[in-house]
């Protein structure tokens, strides 16, 4: 046994222990942050857009291309809410804030989804 | 110890625990898929340890779903191909003339609606489409009728005049004019059909969301009971209550959603059988039971019985609960004999009245 292995497996040793500490600290940091929300924008079922929402975030306008037009959704800290949509029936902005994991605001003529998304809140709402 | 030594015991020290990292239980696999079906988004998520399979299971359901939404869609144009396929189409252009032959779900779906008509002293009746057709629900335009046409509507709005022969698998509109309207049904009914494939399929942990009707198989990933939030009926928004569900289902009825103003006044698609007009003394209605089809169907009977008989009505139901709302901002919880308290107040000014 030469000196030269010793410091081989040490090395891999140490290697292994540091991606071990890298991957534990890197999923201890994800459930630390987990109670951050974010926003998932779908158009006809596809994410157009994930917006990461914060207590204390800036309000703001974001506009996204549906079906059969442009549909503005506003982000008021860590609530969102359907503002302007060219929909005729206009349920979606009726529906108002949703803020807790598992809401969503859906605008079937324009096939745009809203869903509130992360945190350790609710797998659905029923509505 | 020599150093040779020192360097097998390193080695199978760290083979050991690369074997025992690898046996370390995994999470299952997610997999989730969203679709727009009978006019709302449809979504699916289930959990198990192979993907492929839980893909396979969840096309299946959706494809069930779709059997089921083509079957009942009353609203497809004569001549078209989706008319002469959905039974429901069939019964109402047959309505005073002959009985159909459905389909066995068709069938499944009539007498349970029979069942809680009777249950519910016609608060839920499935004839109730011409009188849906006259306020045009469904259609572009809603508006609120002249009352002697409403009147003459209601003639035909007639459980009793629904002829359902179990042998032949037969149904019957018996006067001319009637129409059948599942749109308080179907969708609780396609998505219990849904779940049904999802559990033959092998699937322990999912959760069916349909537009706001939920149906739960086993408990969530974490191992406790999915968590439904129940939509505060009120301007502000949000969530007023928590449901705590396992292997059951929950459905909403609701004021806000397909209304229109006319006048001062707000106008909603519930209609109530007895007298043509939506009922108004409920904002919102939310029923927990084992199967999403009745879950469904008690949404919609209970939200156009007045609050109280509402609550009477579910003490009588086994299994069954109710959270409900009313116009004046009361906020009631009633359960028959089996049913479990699965109401969490998440608001400290909406606290469930129990009874």
């Amino acid at each position: 046994m030469r000196k030269a292995d010793n410091c081989l497996i040490v090395g891999v040793l140490l290697a292994a222990a540091l991606s071990a500490m890298i991957y534990y600290r890197v999923t201890l940091l994800r459930t630390a942050t987990a109670v951050d929300t974010r926003a998932v924008i779908k158009v006809r079922g596809r994410i157009v857009r994930t917006i990461d929402l914060l207590k204390d975030g800036k309000q703001s306008v974001y506009q996204v291309q549906g079906s059969i037009g442009h549909a503005h959704l506003e982000v008021d800290g860590s609530r969102v809410r359907m503002r302007e949509a060219p929909c005729p029936d206009r349920t979606c902005i009726l529906q108002g804030w949703i803020e807790r994991p598992g809401e969503s605001i859906v605008c079937l003529p324009n096939l745009v989804e809203i869903r509130i998304e992360g945190g350790n809140g609710l797998d659905a709402v029923t509505r | 110890m020599g150093s040779r030594h020192r360097v097998w015991l390193t080695l199978i020290l760290v083979l050991l625990g690369v074997i025992g990292f690898s046996l370390y239980p995994r999470r299952p696999v997610e997999y989730r898929s969203d679709r727009f079906l009978m006019d709302t988004l449809v979504s699916i998520k289930v959990y198990g340890g192979d993907e492929e399979k839980l893909r396979k299971a969840v096309a299946e359901a959706y494809a069930e779903m779709q059997r089921i939404a083509d079957l009942t869609n009353r609203f497809p144009a004569r001549g078209a191909t989706e008319h002469s396929a959905s039974d429901v189409c069939r019964i109402n252009d047959m309505a005073g003339i002959r009985p159909v032959t459905v389909d066995p779900d068709v069938f499944a779906i009539l007498e349970l609606s029979r069942t809680w008509r009777h249950r519910t002293d016609g608060a839920f009746d499935v004839t109730i489409g011409p009188v849906m057709d006259l306020w045009g629900f469904g259609g572009k335009h809603p508006h609120v009728p002249k009352h002697d046409e409403l009147a003459a509507r209601l003639t035909l709005v007639e459980g009793d005049c629904l002829q359902l022969k179990r042998e032949e698998r037969t149904v019957f509109l018996e006067k001319a004019g009637m129409g059948l309207d599942l749109g308080a049904v179907a969708k609780g009914y396609a998505t219990e059909k849904a779940a049904q494939v999802l559990k033959r399929s092998g699937i322990e942990k999912a959760i069916i969301d349909a537009g706001g009707t939920i149906r739960v198989l086993g408990k969530n990933v974490e191992g406790a009971p999915w968590r439904i939030g129940v939509k505060n009926p009120a301007g502000s928004g949000g969530i007023f209550a928590v449901l705590t569900l396992q292997d059951s289902a929950a459905a909403t009825s609701a004021g806000y959603y397909r209304s229109f103003d006319s006048g001062r006044k707000r106008f909603h698609h519930i209609l109530d059988p007895g007298t043509g007009y939506p009922a108004m003394e409920n904002a919102s209605v939310t029923v927990v039971a084992k199967d999403a089809g009745t879950a469904d169907i008690l949404s919609t009977a209970l939200f156009v019985l007045p609050p109280e008989k509402a609550l009477e009505t579910v003490k009588k139901l086994d299994g069954v609960e109710v959270f409900l709302v009313t116009v004046d901002g009361r906020t009631l919880h009633g359960k028959g004999p089996a049913g479990r308290s699965v109401v969490q107040s998440e608001d400290p000014e909406h606290h469930a009245q129990s009874r």
